[in-house]
């Protein structure tokens, strides 16, 4: 079968199309591969449409030959399967890829490893192809590194997520960003401070308290500074104070904290 | 007596599908983990059956 076949006989030339479904009927093992692709990724097949371009003949062979694969839908696909609860993104802000584990907390991953995923894929799909399906091109052509490099270039664009996907205030939690210690931070105002009229909380006493949170978390030390210019709008916000540096404990002058704010003694969870 | 009307059979084809969509699930994130040589995790059936509802 050459390439002149795909001039002379462009009516064998096909897309995926969905099967029309019949009432009380099994769903079929698929039998090309686009239905398998369609099978598993039907959303990414809705919006970014056949898989691949399919070259199907008409005599007694009903050979299948693979002629060209759609980038775009294959870039979508390593967007994950959202019927597993997989959800895969680029996160512009830093240039790095995460994934959502199965403890719904995202972890970083490497262009390398979306690559063998993407591999890994159409070799499984060639595997599960009856013996009239040409797989020359799933084995070989389309997972070369080129077009590997392609498919995940291309689904930097198709699967960027904005700068405020990981804020503090977001569903979307990962490992090892500021957020934690934001989330960690908020956390800390919210349930371990008190309102206390009279009360003195000293910055030091705070800190202190907040990078045994930290170490107790597994979670990289912060600097008083950071640690300051992240809960004082916190506190601000909850208790209606400002951070002063002119208060009086034990007799020191000059002490940094803040007034009728109290540091409770039960950690949270 | 069908899956429908017997409770034993019912949890055990949804037992059964909740396998094998884990197992599917663990095949694809295994290659995006640091750590690619883990051996697949292994869910109890009450773990499992969770786990599938999280994903309706």
């Amino acid at each position: 079968m050459g390439p002149d076949i795909t001039l002379t006989r462009p009516h064998n030339l096909k897309l995926y199309q969905p099967e029309p479904f019949m009432m009380g009927q099994e769903p079929q093992q698929p039998e090309t591969p686009n239905r398998w692709f369609a099978l598993r990724y039907k959303e990414q097949v809705e919006v970014y449409g056949s898989p691949f371009l399919e070259l199907e003949e008409s005599d007694s062979s009903a050979q299948v030959l693979l002629v060209s694969i759609n980038i775009d839908f294959f870039a979508s696909v390593l967007g994950g399967r959202r019927d597993l609860g997989h959800h895969i993104i680029y996160f512009e802000q830093d240039m790095a890829w995460y994934y959502k584990d199965t403890d719904n907390i995202f972890k970083p991953t490497t262009a390398d490893k979306l690559a063998n995923q993407y591999r890994a894929l159409l070799m499984k799909c060639a595997s599960e192809m009856p013996a009239n399906v040409d797989k020359l091109n799933l084995f070989h052509e389309f997972r070369s590194d080129k077009t590997a490099r392609a498919v995940v270039n291309r689904a930097k664009s198709v699967l960027a997520a904005s700068s405020d996907f990981f804020n503090a205030t977001s569903p979307h939690q990962r490992i090892r960003g500021i957020e934690l210690h934001e989330r960690l931070a908020r956390k800390f105002v919210d349930e371990l401070l008190s309102a206390d009229p009279g009360n003195i909380l000293m910055l030091q006493d705070a800190y202190l308290a907040f990078s045994s949170l930290l170490k107790q978390r597994e979670l990289e030390p912060l600097k008083r500074s950071d640690f300051k210019a992240m809960v004082v709008p916190y506190i601000k916000d909850e208790f209606n104070v400002a951070l002063r540096n002119d208060l009086v404990v034990d007799g020191r002058q000059g002490v940094r904290g803040w007034k009728n704010v109290a540091l409770n003694q039960t950690v949270p969870s | 007596m069908s899956t429908e009307t017997n409770p034993y059979l019912r949890r055990l084809e949804e037992t059964s599908e909740a396998k094998k969509k884990w197992a599917e699930s663990e095949w694809l994130l295994n290659f995006l983990r640091s750590d690619t040589g883990q051996k697949p995790r292994i869910l109890k059936d009450e773990e499992l059956l969770e786990w599938d509802q999280t994903l309706h």
